[in-house]
């Protein structure tokens, strides 16, 4: 299985996916949380909600994408999911595969080794972001957009990252619950 | 006439899009039936094949069914997506063309453009006008269309 997934996700990054210049995407995120920390007045946890707001919102297309480049179909456990995830599809749209530690049935962590939208960042030296900022935090509601669309509800958070002075950049995925497949209301 | 309609339902199973192709009239519906009989009976019928499908083994996916008179061409994508072409029973496989629908039509005209919504609500529907024309160019010039 993970083989293949390898095999899988090469082959989409060479041929399949279309490419943009990795420092202007990663200057174009960082004006990106510049601009929203200025426009909330340095109210970190209000960016943080803004920018999971913003993934959730790219998560529920993205998926869409996934699954018409790679024609997978569901994954039946969620550390399959896990793979899945962090193999294909960061690799696919990142073109970096984060280690999955910590997995079960219920959660898994997803360690970033290297992170693209946080190169050349430093965070602000105003006491606050060091202790409030999640930089990425795009990342996480990315992960939660496109997992709903798979039927499933996650948590997903930062529990550290190198920015902030951590050892390593770790995001956490609890598994909520799986939502049921719905089913029309009965006409009569 | 061997093609004769596309029905597309969304994971909160309502139809987002159908277009309807009838050769003698020259006329074209879209979105026309799409909260008729016809397409809630075609979803429930779907839903029960794709569920007995999948109890006679885990592994199974529903791809296509006939009846007398039709035959219809089924696919599913991971994020809950239902294609459904009714065609002529006597047509060969057409999941390339429901493939083609999804990779090109659906995400270039529905989910790259960011002022349709992806998480449809009741009884919104893909009016897109090229996203029409992009499907009726791939039905339209196929052989099968009008054998």
């Amino acid at each position: 299985m993970s083989k293949s997934l390898k095999t899988l996700s090469d082959d989409l990054w060479k041929n399949r996916v279309e490419k943009v210049n990795s420092e202007l995407f990663t200057l174009t995120y960082g004006s990106l949380v510049a601009q929203l920390c200025r426009d909330l007045n340095y109210n970190y946890a209000e960016v943080n909600a803004h920018l999971e707001k913003m993934g959730y919102n790219i998560g529920l297309r993205l998926v869409e994408e996934f699954f018409a480049q790679t024609n997978l179909g569901r994954c039946q456990t969620f550390r399959e999911t896990a793979e899945v995830v962090a193999k294909v599809g960061f690799r696919m749209f990142l073109n970096v595969v984060p280690q999955v530690v910590g997995v079960d049935e219920k959660q898994f962590s997803l360690v970033l080794d290297e992170n693209p939208l946080a190169e050349f960042v430093e965070l602000p030296d105003d006491g606050k972001a060091f202790k409030e900022l999640w930089y990425s935090n795009v990342l996480v509601g990315v992960l939660k957009g496109a997992l709903e669309m798979v039927q499933l509800e996650v948590n997903a958070f930062f529990v550290s990252d190198v920015l902030r002075g951590d050892d390593t950049t770790e995001l956490k995925v609890k598994l909520v619950q799986v939502l049921k497949d719905e089913i029309p209301v009965g006409e009569d | 006439m061997a093609i004769y309609s596309l029905w597309i339902f969304d994971r909160h199973s309502n139809c987002i899009y159908s277009r309807e192709w009838d050769n003698k009239s020259k006329s074209s519906l879209v979105n026309v039936n799409n909260a008729k009989d016809t397409a809630k009976l075609l979803f429930g019928t779907i839903f029960s094949m794709k569920n007995i499908s999948q109890n006679l083994s885990k592994q199974n996916k529903l791809k296509s069914f006939s009846t007398l008179r039709f035959k219809c061409h089924f696919k599913e994508t991971g994020s809950g997506l239902k294609f459904c072409l009714l065609t002529d029973p006597e047509l060969e496989d057409m999941q390339f063309l429901l493939d083609e629908i999804y990779t090109s039509c659906y995400v270039n005209h529905v989910v790259k453009n960011a002022l349709s919504p992806v998480d449809f609500r009741a009884g919104q529907v893909i009016g897109s006008e090229p996203f029409t024309s992009d499907i009726d160019r791939l039905v339209v010039t196929l052989p099968s269309f009008s054998t």
